[in-house]
């Protein structure tokens, strides 16, 4: 096992336990309270990556979820996960990290090749390179698809872990936990208001935990945010989430967290959530999100040891780890000096501050005096040159437009360069909230200015560099997040803030010349994660992707897991420079939720294997279950869909099922047809507007009929409506349509009809619905002790009585779906299993044969009886039904008339139903087939007339039968049409009436 | 209404499966989450207008109870719970046998109002959920504020757990009476005893 050893003297960590992990399979030491980064600096590991495109070496740049380079996979087997930057990886006993996107070591990758075919790559190479041939496609794909992404999933697929999701209304919902969030939750808490806190480290305090010369109310930084996070728990209303990410800002302050919940942890549990996504919901929000140092563009800038000044600054701080032995400095602000010095204070050696600028601020003239630094002023960083880490640079005076170097460089040996390119505020969750930004030029940044939902930004997020700014600003701010939730201002709120003064204004330069021209020399990165350089801006702009967005998709520049948290001002500013525009014109690229990234466990949450999506079962279903019922998904129903006896096939089953309901009874549970409940004075005229045919008329006790159409004249459901009262109806609709029919009918009431007086109850779930049809089904309820007289003459079709079958109360409707005697029996949901059983053993001597929903379909098809949405698509009027018959010509309104009288709708060349016959008897076409006209298999393509709906082997008619929507089919009766199958075999087929047994319908009154 | 739902001589069932039927009932309020089959509960879906005051008078003289005046409201006595879930919709819950006979009374005496009334009891599964995770579990699917200052006595909604439409009211400090279509019923227990993993619970009378 290897010991770490660069620590500073005697730092607080180093009296933390000792804990083990593992790195690329060897065993390193580590403090508990290291991040992975940290840990690996200890260890004087350099290279902790590989570059997307070129594979270049890479180190760690920063300290923040912003790190671009240092992306590892964490865990192993099915808990593996790829892509977590080390800044975020909290060490624990028996941690396993391995490095990514290098074969086969990271030291020695194959893939650095790339590298010296840089030329041959740049952006938007993909588009260039692998257009021609188009034959070569597939070749091409197979390297892309392996060269593509950063690290690997798991390998195994089954996420062993759980995720959990959790609803939340808070007042105020604050994204932050340093120096202006702490301030804000804790006078918020004060208030009394409900609070939510939210950070994504493992610790509150934001930079603070970096800083060491920054005192607030006379405590070090670090120890006063300790002393308000134990005033925050103390408060009941405030609730503190750490680990936990505000990833997504969305509409009406509605924002989601992910919460790391057990990842630092060894042992994982089945009941604890690994991840938790919260689901907030807050009156207010602050973002109060802090800001990002940027780097320096400088041509070498991405070579191992080159890193942000403060993250330099705060690993020493919070880690006591030193990344490197002799620091050169280089800035274009006065932050660095302070990384300067606690570099001094920890005895590190400085080169130099090579600082861009003309002349320091007094401020920080008067805080270096005593350190004697050898400070280059007006010079910058123009090359660093090195490998697997830094080994000089060349320095070199800037000319005064900041074009070009105004002398030939020198060079100086180093390990190590701090770099500081000024500081971005993080406007992520602002702009996903739709706020719009404004640029400040003399800082260089972009800041919110119109806010679009109800939020403030505070502090660093807000463009505030001073610590006594950040801590006023937040006061004023959060009191006017009082005023907002009705509560009282905290006027007299004060907090003082001792720390040296700087000045944080910046001079840019966008990209630092090095005196050759662009695209020469070694490259200067503006993206790290996906290798875009000032070079592949300048192509970009060259090739015409000139609007920000374009560039973006052309370079990526922005993408991937650190969506550009360190390189968009950047890259916005090169491109600015190129065109000759200010920044505020050429604008930013869209900003999207995730702020950082969380796992897909986290967004399916418990939404997984039986939860993924409800199954609704009917009250018979365990009768089903008992019977061997195989089931098919109807919507979210579970609908039995045949019943297999001993080792018989599907196919026999159904032969066997519809042979039966005809010839002796068959029983189904038709429980999940919609049922809607509809009263009122209006209903009866109601129902002749959402209907094509006429309802005012339909006595008392009966039942119709009724197909409904869209407004666009095309067939949306269908079913049979009885007339329970004069103003009473109890309609029927299709299974998967239930839900929506319902809505339509309350959309067209509410919107178009208002004055109708009428109610709609959905009624599905109250009543057992148990079809016993066939020859013998009377027999089978008289048999029961129906107490209805079933007779012909006492009891018509289409109409219901009310009764008992022995104790059960019964509402029987003499309709049909299978041509056969028919009874459908409804009753109150709470019997229907009882009845179910008592009709099975009645039937027992019927032969009275249970059936599912195959054999109902082989049984209305036979009948030639259609199914809204099996012979229907939506774009199928009821004449292209050849159910003209049912709609009203007397009518004056109803939804789809008018679409009915467009010319298009009598226009020859629709498609229209009809049957189809084999020429074998024996073949069944596949469902979808299309057909052709005969003789026309050489072009078939160009000849297709329509396609089959429906298509079954008929026991009854010993043959099999189909449906199909063909053009013209009406006339085509008679002849044959051709349908081309998948396997090159040729059906040919006789075009006939959609009716293929008992033609006259006699068969509904019984044999 | 007309349909009798009820049989004098025979007993219902309710839409949970059968096989997780376990009769070991006992109250034990140690749990942190109890879940519990409610049975069969009388239920009345009534449509009507609130600004009619015959509509309200004969409602209250009907039923011995008055109407909830806003929406997402409920009134209660010993026998019944009145929930006003939309603007013209209300719902009736009771265990007792005399809602039959109130209802078959306000249905006449609103013959000549623009009203509705059905029966309902057979649509819906009714669960009964306390203790003191009670709102922590419901969180994790409802979306709505369970916080007890936003959603306590009195309060009702109509919203979602989960995958499932709901109807959710609150009986006391931590016990919440949620009803969903029967046919969601096998769903949301599952879906409620995944939710209290980690905490003490128990499942009574499924």
């Amino acid at each position: 096992m290897k010991t770490g050893n660069r620590r500073v003297h005697k730092h607080p960590i180093t009296s933390q336990k000792v804990v083990i992990f593992t790195f690329d399979g060897k065993k390193y030491s580590a403090y508990k309270g290291d991040t992975l980064a940290s840990a690996l600096i200890s260890h004087n590991i350099k290279v902790v990556g590989r570059s997307f495109k070129y594979h270049r070496p890479r180190g760690l740049l920063s300290i923040g979820s912003e790190e671009p380079n240092a992306l590892f996979r964490v865990g192993t087997g099915s808990k593996a996960e790829p892509n977590i930057p080390a800044t975020q990886i909290e060490v624990f006993d028996g941690l396993v990290v391995e490095s990514q996107n290098r074969w086969p070591s990271l030291k020695f990758d194959l893939g650095s090749i790339n590298s010296f075919f840089a030329r041959l790559i740049p952006a938007g190479f993909y588009y260039k390179t692998f257009m021609w041939p188009s034959s070569m496609w597939k070749k091409y794909e197979w390297f892309i698809r392996h060269a593509a992404g950063l690290g690997k999933a798991a390998y195994d697929h089954q996420d062993p872990d759980r995720y959990e999701h959790l609803h939340y209304h808070c007042d105020v919902l604050i994204a932050g936990g340093g120096l202006s969030g702490l301030i804000s939750a804790y006078m918020l808490g004060l208030s009394g208001a409900k609070v939510l806190l939210a950070d994504e480290k493992n610790e509150l305090g934001g930079s603070l935990l970096f800083e060491d010369d920054i005192k607030i109310d006379g405590s070090k930084g670090i120890v006063w945010a300790k002393k308000i996070e134990q005033q925050l728990s103390d408060m009941n209303n405030v609730k503190v989430l750490k680990r936990s990410c505000v990833f997504g800002y969305h509409d009406h302050n509605f924002l989601t967290i992910a919460e790391r919940c057990s990842d630092h942890l060894t042992e994982s549990s089945k009941t604890i959530s690994r991840h938790k996504l919260w689901k907030v919901r807050s009156k207010q929000v602050i973002i109060a999100q802090g800001m990002h140092e940027r780097p320096l563009v400088i041509s070498g800038n991405d070579i191992p040891g080159v890193m942000l000044s403060s993250a330099v600054r705060g690993y020493i701080n919070k880690y006591g780890v030193i990344p490197g032995n002799s620091v050169l400095v280089c800035t274009n602000n006065d932050d660095a000096y302070r990384t300067a010095i606690t570099l001094y204070k920890a005895g590190v050696k400085i080169l130099g501050i090579v600082d861009s600028r003309n002349e320091q601020s007094s401020d920080i003239l008067k805080i270096i005096k005593k350190y004697d630094f050898k400070v280059f002023l007006g010079y910058v960083v123009s090359s660093i040159y090195g490998k697997n880490n830094v080994r000089s640079v060349e320095v070199a005076p800037i000319s005064k437009d900041a074009k070009d170097i105004s002398a030939l460089p020198f060079k100086i040996s180093t390990d190590l360069v701090a770099m500081s390119g000024g500081w971005t505020p993080i406007v992520s969750l602002f702009s996903q909230s739709g706020g719009k930004l404004e640029w400040v030029e003399k800082e260089g940044f972009f800041k919110p200015a119109n806010h679009n939902q109800s939020n403030l930004s505070i502090g660093g997020s807000n463009g505030n560099f001073d610590f006594q700014e950040c801590i006023d600003d937040t006061i004023k701010k959060t009191n006017e997040i009082l005023v907002r939730i009705n509560k009282r201002k905290n006027t007299k709120f004060t907090m003082a803030a001792s720390y040296p003064k700087f000045s944080y204004t910046p001079r840019n330069i966008w990209s630092v010349p090095n005196g050759r021209i662009v695209g020469k020399g070694g490259k200067a990165f503006i993206d790290f994660q996906n290798d875009v350089t000032v070079s592949d801006i300048h192509l970009a702009s060259r090739e015409g992707y000139q609007s920000v967005e374009h560039l973006k998709r052309y370079t990526t520049t922005g993408m991937a897991t650190d969506q550009g948290k360190t390189s968009n001002i950047n890259a916005l500013a090169n491109l600015a420079n190129i065109l000759q525009k200010p920044i505020e014109e050429v604008g930013t690229t869209t900003f999207r939720m995730p702020y950082t990234p969380t796992t897909l466990g986290n967004i399916g949450g418990r939404d997984i294997k039986n939860l993924f999506d409800p199954i609704r079962l009917t009250r018979i279903n365990e009768w089903h279950n008992d019977n061997n019922a195989k089931f098919e998904h109807v919507g979210q129903w579970m609908r039995a869909w045949y019943y297999p006896k001993n080792n018989e096939t599907f196919d026999e089953t159904v032969a066997r099922e519809v042979y039966s309901a005809r010839n002796s009874a068959g029983i189904l549970d038709a429980s999940t047809l919609g049922k809607i409940d509809i009263k009122g004075v209006d209903a009866a005229k109601f129902l002749d507007l959402v209907y094509t045919n006429s309802w005012s008329n339909l006595k008392i006790g009966k039942c119709r009929y009724g197909l409904m159409l869209k407004d666009d004249g095309m067939v949306m459901d269908d079913g049979v409506t009885s007339r329970l009262g004069t103003d009473h109806f109890h309609m029927t609709t299709t299974t998967g349509g239930a839900a929506n029919v319902l809505n339509w009918l309350e959309e067209w009431h509410q919107t178009e009809w208002p004055h109708l007086k009428v109610y709609f109850t959905s009624v599905t779930e109250s009543w057992s619905v148990i079809s016993v049809s066939g020859p013998k089904s009377r027999a089978i309820l008289d048999a029961s002790n129906c107490s209805i007289d079933l007779t012909n003459e006492n009891f018509e079709f289409m109409s219901f009585k009310e009764g008992m079958i022995e104790n059960i109360p019964v509402r029987v409707f003499r309709i049909s779906f299978t041509g056969e005697l028919s009874f459908e029996i409804n009753t109150p949901a709470r019997y229907g299993l009882q009845l179910w059983k008592k009709l099975i053993e009645v039937g027992k001597e019927f032969d009275l044969t249970p059936y599912g929903t195959e054999a109902m379909h082989v049984l209305r098809a036979e009948r030639g009886f259609v199914i809204v949405g099996q012979e229907t698509d939506g774009s199928v009027s009821p004449y292209d039904l050849g159910m003209g018959w049912i709609v009203s010509k007397k009518k004056h309104d109803f939804i789809g008339k008018r679409s009915l009288e467009r010319e298009s709708m009598s226009a020859s060349n629709r498609k229209e139903l009809v049957g189809l016959l084999t020429d074998d008897p024996k073949k069944v076409i596949p469902e979808g087939a299309h057909a052709i006209e005969k003789g026309a298999e050489n072009l078939p393509e160009k000849n297709i007339l329509g396609h089959v709906t429906s298509s079954y082997y008929s026991p009854n008619c010993r043959r099999s039968i189909a449906m199909a929507l063909l053009k013209d089919g009406r006339s085509r009766k008679g002849s044959n049409v051709s349908i081309p199958l998948l396997n090159g075999e040729l059906v040919e087929a006789k075009v006939v009436n959609p009716i293929f047994f008992d033609p006259n319908g006699v068969r509904k009154n019984g044999i | 209404m007309g349909f009798n739902f009820e049989s004098n001589k025979i007993k219902g069932e309710t839409a949970i499966d059968n096989r997780r039927l376990n009769n070991n009932v006992s109250q034990d309020d140690t749990h942190e989450i109890i879940i519990q089959n409610a049975g069969l509960v009388n239920i009345y879906n009534l449509r009507g207008s609130q600004r009619s005051s015959i509509f309200r008078k004969v409602f209250q003289s009907s039923l011995d109870i008055e109407i909830p005046n806003k929406t997402c409201t409920c009134t209660s006595n010993d026998q019944k719970y009145v929930l006003q879930i939309s603007p013209d919709e209300w719902m009736i819950l009771s265990n007792s046998n005399e809602i039959q006979g109130q209802i078959i009374e306000l249905e006449k005496k609103l013959t000549k109002v623009h009203s509705a009334i059905n029966n309902l009891t057979d649509q819906y599964q009714v669960v009964y959920i306390s203790g003191k995770k009670s709102r922590l579990v419901l969180s994790k699917g409802c979306s709505i504020d369970l916080d007890p200052t936003s959603f306590g006595l009195k309060d009702c909604a109509q919203t979602t757990l989960a995958l499932t439409d709901i109807t959710i009211f609150c009986t006391a400090k931590n016990s919440f009476t949620v009803i969903c279509r029967n046919s969601f019923a096998n769903y949301l227990i599952d879906w409620l005893e995944d939710a209290s993993l980690g905490y003490s619970y128990k499942l009574l009378g499924f």
